[in-house]
């Protein structure tokens, strides 16, 4: 008896273990909001109260990759309007809403923010836009469809497309990928004259920002925008006039976008997995009933 | 939103209590959703002389399912049911004069020819509506061949029937109501192919159709008229 | 009739031809009994719409549509994409009854819903392929490039594989006009199989057609986003097929009268009002999930908006009232009455997907985005040719009526 027993308690716990091991290994470890930790990947932070509105970094970005020059080059009447970046214009510097409360005229450069996780890149089907293990969010533009979901999917609304052709691309700001390969600054910053745009790992960028704020707390707003926007963007912004005075939207939220379909994307292998037994469950029922209906009329028959 | 931990107790509660009452709602719904088993069932007045007809049974029984070779099959309860032949074929082949009716004992097929009308020289068979077996001929047929026309539905019946796939068999057919608007666009298009100052010759001048009136679009092929509403012009093979 | 030689003396085309493609008559015959005035209305919208494509694929969408970079998104995507796929749904919906729940009574309404839901599909392509930038790079993610994080990804694939799905469905009333008998009896095999496979398909894709705003909170408006919008639109799928299904057979009724024998119609009926149960029902289902989704969604104070009012409008006018209209058509058994909420049901469900494609979409843009007369004018155009390529295969191919060689089995 007590043999028995005690063996029996033997293999209960060596069940146990093997089931408590199982689970651990069978536990999915939690997905990483991108390919590369946010601590090390590139980043630029932006303080706008440095920024002097000169517009370098325009011409470093057009000239770095071979577009036509910025419009109304050192003409303060480009400021008149709100610009966006368009599909040959990367970035563009726009005059804030609202001066600061010193009464200075603030600037702010808009571009791709580089999300960790981006929508785009997610949203397209064929890879055309791609999340790469170094940071920067690139464009292919041989595999693009243009179905602009990437457009729609953007919180930010970056991409742009090119409405009047008939071969039309998108386009946008692509953090100079291959200077970054070469150990190179992006051409933006490499001249920014004031040191409005500063280049570095995105964690450091956050403690240096996150002290500029707790070292001037009356001067900046405080938070540090694209810190969790959108799940979190390679380029950061600081700033001492509000966030929608310099054209930004507040209302994003901290889940980024590729996370909200996760669960629906989960959801393929299950149905493709049930969906088969249990329509041939209901097959089965069903052809049953039918030649049991079937089966009393030819015993009927038979007499 | 309201996914925190002071909004979410009402949320939930509201979700389960929309949940909840949901179910008996739906039970009702189905209900509600269903064909109504009252007896009475409005004809559109503009049936083309067919309420005449139907006069006696204008209000038709729920039980009562029309098969598209214009033969009816009237439910008795349990596994029998009755069959006999629809008014409107009656009229279309005219006066019979005798009825073939299967021996006691022969099974049926649904959509299979089961039993034939003769009448001035021709035969014009007709399909049966259900499977089953014949447990009883209608005698009183043939004393008065008249008592299929005057009560087609009630005392001129042709057959009891035991049905054994009742059930099945009954998707196949129309029920009362149904049956009543089928047979009023049957009777318009064929209205409908006449030319229009041929049409004396399916309504008489009160708005009844014409009896024989099969004979009278085709006299001299007026039984390939009627097989061709019976649908057994073609050898019979339909459900 | 017409004297032919041919070397082969087993096939002769030109009687081939004269049977099949002209339906017995000669062509001279042939193109007079085109002159109809339905032809006549399809004619000029072709003859204004194929310029318009045409223009579309020489200077880009820009100069046909009103899309701008703020507003991507038009009625390209709202009607031929996610309306046409939605109402195509009919194809799944009725094969399923029959080959897999075993509903046999609704065999005779099979063949005419897998062609209204394949050409659904086909031309939601075509429409796609228009709107698309670059349409010749399709084969991208098809073949070597797989965005495979990307839903749209899963709805380009499951769209494509069911399209062949279809195609195979259908395949057998297209064989049996062409006489290959033992073609036809490979494809009759595969029924099984590819009613499933179909099944699995449109759940995936008609749901993730839903899937691909949830990326979107940031334009969608609240009260129709939310996170159970992929159900939304398979349960409002099933919905818009089935009455898809009701409108095209009373359609077809009428106007291939000659094809029917006049007992068909009492089978059309009988079919209709069960499809319309089915409809009834699944819409009081769909109207307790919209109104737990506005539960979830926990945003009960917009609905005194002038949004609000127009998603009650919907919810309430689209949503509820077919429902009971339905229910009571078929407590009355009246078979007119169905067809007549079948088609304000596809209505409904056109107003579904626009309100989440474009009417709340981008609610909050500066600029709101309003088709132009040569966007709609393309959508009308492909729509006609469907409906074109409807009428010309139904008019040759034993989809209403059956094949005398090829009885169906009860």
């Amino acid at each position: 008896m007590e043999t028995r027993m005690e063996l029996s308690r033997r293999t209960f716990i060596k069940f146990a273990g093997a089931a408590g091991a199982a689970g651990v290994v069978a536990r999915p470890k939690p997905a990483a909001a991108s390919a590369l930790h946010p601590v090390n990947t590139p980043a630029v932070l932006v303080d706008t109260t440095r920024c002097a509105g000169c517009r370098g970094c325009e011409a470093a970005c057009s000239e770095s990759n071979h577009l036509p020059g910025p419009a109304l080059q050192g003409q303060d009447a480009v400021f008149s309007k709100f610009r966006k970046t368009d599909v040959k214009v990367y970035t563009v510097v726009n005059r804030a809403k609202a001066d600061s409360k010193q009464g200075e005229a603030r600037y702010v450069k808009s571009q791709c923010m580089h999300c960790l996780d981006p929508a785009c890149a997610s949203a397209c089907l064929a890879k055309a836009l791609e999340k790469t293990a170094a940071g920067p969010v690139v464009y292919h533009p041989e595999r693009c469809l243009g179905c602009r979901y990437c457009m729609v999917a953007c919180q930010f609304d970056v991409p742009k497309f090119e409405f009047d052709s008939p071969s039309p691309y998108i386009n946008k700001c692509s953090f100079c990928a291959e200077r970054q390969e070469q150990g190179l600054q992006p051409a933006c910053v490499s001249v920014c004259p004031t040191g409005a745009l500063q280049f570095g790992h995105r964690e450091e960028l956050i403690e240096d920002a996150r002290t500029r704020i707790y070292q001037n707390p009356d001067k900046y707003v405080h938070h540090i925008y694209g810190e969790s926007e959108a799940g979190g963007t390679s380029w950061l912004y600081i700033t001492d006039v509000p966030f929608e005075k310099l054209g930004f939207r507040t209302d994003l939220g901290a889940t980024s976008p590729p996370e909200l379909t996760r669960t629906a994307l989960a959801a393929v292998p299950f149905v493709l997995t049930l969906w088969p037994p249990l329509l041939m469950g209901l097959y089965t029922f069903s052809k049953r009933r039918a030649e049991a209906s079937k089966g009393t009329d030819q015993e009927a028959h038979h007499d | 939103m309201g996914h925190d931990l002071i909004t979410i107790y009402w949320l939930k509660a509201l979700e389960y209590i929309l949940a909840l009452s949901y179910l008996p709602l739906f039970i009702l719904f189905w209900k509600f959703a269903s064909p109504k088993r009252e007896a009475t069932v409005a004809v559109h007045a503009a049936a083309p002389g067919w309420s005449d007809q139907l006069a006696g049974y204008f209000q038709v029984p729920a039980n009562l399912f029309f098969h598209r070779g214009h033969t009816w099959v009237r439910l008795d309860g349990g596994d029998t049911v009755t069959i006999g032949v629809s008014d409107f074929a009656q009229t279309l082949v005219g006066p019979l004069g005798r009825v073939q009716l299967p021996t006691v004992g022969t099974s049926l097929v649904q959509g299979e020819p089961a039993l034939v009308l003769d009448a001035d020289g021709a035969s014009v068979p007709m399909l049966a509506p259900v499977d089953g077996k014949v447990v009883a001929v209608n005698e009183g047929l043939a004393a008065s061949s008249d008592l299929a026309k005057h009560a087609p539905y009630g005392d001129g019946w042709m057959l009891k029937v035991k049905s054994t796939k009742l059930a099945s068999n009954l998707k196949h057919l129309l029920p009362g109501p149904l049956a009543i608007r089928w047979m009023d666009t049957v009777c318009e298009s064929l209205g409908a192919e006449m030319a229009p100052m041929e049409l004396g010759k399916v309504y008489l001048d009160g708005g009844q159709i014409v009896d024989g009136l099969a004979r009278s679009l085709s006299p001299e092929a007026w039984d390939e008229v009627a097989r061709r509403f019976f649908l057994t012009g073609d050898g019979g093979r339909h459900a | 009739m017409t004297d032919t030689t041919t070397f082969d003396r087993g096939f002769d085309t030109r009687s081939w031809i004269t049977e099949k493609i002209f339906m017995g008559m000669s062509f001279g015959d042939y193109l007079k009994s085109l002159l109809t005035p339905t032809n006549a209305i399809f004619a000029l919208i072709l003859i204004v719409g194929v310029p318009i494509v045409i223009y579309r694929f020489a200077f880009g969408l820009g100069a046909v549509t009103n899309l701008t970079e703020v507003n991507p998104w038009g009625i390209w995507i709202g009607i031929d994409v996610m309306s046409g796929v939605a109402l195509a749904a009919g194809g799944f919906t009725v094969a399923t009854a029959v080959h897999v729940l075993g509903l046999k009574e609704y065999q005779p309404i099979v063949r005419p819903a897998l062609l209204t839901g394949f050409l659904g599909y086909l031309f939601a392509v075509i429409g796609l392929c228009a709107d698309l930038g670059r349409p010749w790079k399709l084969p991208v993610p098809m073949v070597y490039s797989y965005g495979t994080g990307s839903v749209m990804f899963e709805v380009g694939w499951c769209v494509c594989l069911y399209l062949i799905v279809l195609g195979l469905e259908f395949s057998p009333a297209a064989f049996e006009w062409l006489g290959l008998r033992k073609a036809r009896e490979w494809a009759v095999r595969m029924t099984l199989v590819l009613t499933i496979f179909g099944l699995c398909l449109s759940t995936l894709h008609q749901s993730s057609l839903g899937a691909l705003f949830l990326m979107m909170p940031h334009r969608v408006h609240p009260l129709w986003y939310s996170g159970y919008v992929p159900v939304f639109f398979f349960v409002s799928a099933i919905i818009a097929g089935m009455s898809m299904v009701i409108v095209e057979s009373g359609l077809s009724h009428r106007v291939f009268k000659s094809q029917l024998n006049p007992n068909d119609h009492g089978t059309a009926d009988k079919l209709t009002l069960g499809l319309a149960k089915g409809a009834a029902v699944v819409l009081f289902a769909y109207f307790f999930l919209k109104l737990q989704g506005l539960v979830d969604g926990d945003r009960f104070d917009l609905l005194l908006t002038p949004y609000g009012f127009w998603f009650l409008f919907e919810l309430l006018g689209f949503v509820l009232a077919p429902c009971l209209l339905y229910a009571i058509a078929v407590r009355r058994q009246n078979a007119t009455m169905a067809r007549w909420a079948a088609g304000w049901t596809v209505l409904g469900i056109v107003v579904n997907r626009l309100n989440i494609s474009v009417i709340a979409f981008n609610y909050n843009a500066a600029e709101r985005y309003v088709p132009g007369f040569m966007e709609i004018m393309v959508s009308v155009t492909i729509i006609t040719i469907g409906i074109i390529t409807f009428r010309w295969i139904v008019n040759r191919m034993p989809v209403l009526h059956e094949h005398p060689d090829f009885p169906q089995a009860h």
